[in-house]
């Protein structure tokens, strides 16, 4: 039985198999190692603070509900975001008085290939030092003030390494359209940010 | 001396050629090659197509962005290319200043959305991963505990009819 350091030490890969098999602890440890990535996502998907704890956990319980129904565990990335982002549709349901559409089933657009997220080595010097308050807050702002379709693209691209194909299934688009936004995005973001480079 | 140059070597001196920047004693040995082999020949072409096109004195109106350029250089920062467009592009930005600043501009920018949200993962206290699984087990405990409970109703509910009848006929 593997002990609290062992669960420390593995991949989302391997707590997530660990998962599926109603290892608790390795549950505990995958939440904890994907928490912070989804609050940093969902608060740059809302356009406010209200609301973020609250979303934050509610997706982390379905996760928590519905690993063993992840078929791929490679596809877990991919299948985080989806219940992110549907989450977040359906707060914004929920706000126009809609009824919510839940979906957790998830199929990986392309199973065989890799997904690669990058994830900042710990050990390595960061290039450049973590920004200001009022810089993050500006960047926050500017974010949360693109339209909601360029807002979730970018975010989904820029935070969570999603490509254009894995958008694109996430949130019901074609490729090209996700590569409209995306750059789209970027350029309405240049011309509110360019005081900040 | 009779100079042969190979495909590959036209290759690398390509980028010189089209910038009109190739030393004069190379370039009739570059000229030379170009008329015996299509193949470079095609090459050069469509090289000097792509500049024409992005080559800031055919874009008179550079204060607005060039909306195909941004989605291209957008694309390819993201490895989204096929490889043909890929390697046009990455041509393209060594040989155009205006692309090559457009393209660092957008990767200063991704640089700066990082670490923006670098801080907010950082900034971040809360740990709810013991809350969470112990919320899930809750569920799990009340419905084992509730089913349990109708599952003895049922029995002794059972026990009573067949009870009932043993009496009423011993």
């Amino acid at each position: 039985m593997p002990n609290k350091n062992d669960y420390k030490k593995m991949k989302i890969d391997e707590l997530v198999v660990l998962s599926q098999q109603e290892d608790f602890s390795a549950l505990e440890e995958l939440i904890r190692k994907v928490q912070k990535d989804v609050f940093a996502t969902l608060s740059y998907m809302l356009k406010s603070n209200e609301n973020l704890y609250d979303l934050t956990q509610e997706v982390l319980l379905k996760l928590a509900r519905n690993i063993s129904n992840l078929h791929n565990p490679k596809c877990f990335q991919g299948w985080l975001n989806h219940i992110i982002t549907n989450t977040y549709y359906d707060y914004l349901r929920k706000l126009k008085n809609k009824p919510p559409v839940i979906s957790i089933e998830y199929s990986c657009p392309s199973q065989d290939s890799e997904i690669n997220i990058e994830i900042p080595d710990k050990h390595s010097k960061p290039i450049e030092k973590c920004i200001t308050n009022e810089c993050e807050r500006q960047v926050k702002k500017a974010i949360r003030g693109l339209p909601e379709v360029f807002r979730i693209a970018i975010v989904l691209r820029e935070f969570q390494g999603l490509s254009y194909e894995e958008i694109a299934s996430t949130t019901n688009s074609s490729i090209g359209t996700v590569k409209s936004r995306i750059s789209r995005a970027r350029m309405k973001l240049h011309e509110d940010l360019k005081n900040y480079t | 001396m009779n100079i042969q140059f190979t495909c590959n070597q036209i290759e690398s001196l390509i980028g010189y050629f089209i910038e009109g920047k190739l030393a004069p004693s190379l370039l009739e040995f570059f000229n030379q090659h170009l008329k015996k082999c299509p193949k470079c020949r095609k090459k050069v072409e469509q090289l000097q197509k792509v500049i024409t096109k992005y080559a800031p004195e055919n874009n008179p109106h550079e204060s607005k962005p060039d909306k195909e350029l941004i989605g291209n250089l957008s694309a390819y920062m993201d490895n989204e290319l096929d490889t043909g467009e890929n390697v046009k592009i990455k041509k393209m930005t060594i040989l155009n200043p205006n692309a090559r600043q457009k393209l660092e501009s957008m990767y200063k920018f991704k640089k700066l959305m990082h670490n923006a949200y670098e801080k907010t993962k950082n900034d971040t206290k809360f740990d709810y991963s013991k809350s969470i699984v112990a919320t899930l087990n809750e569920g799990q405990g009340y419905t084992t505990t509730y089913f349990r409970n109708i599952i003895i109703l049922f029995v002794l509910l059972l026990i009573a009819v067949i009870t009932g009848f043993i009496y009423l006929y011993f």
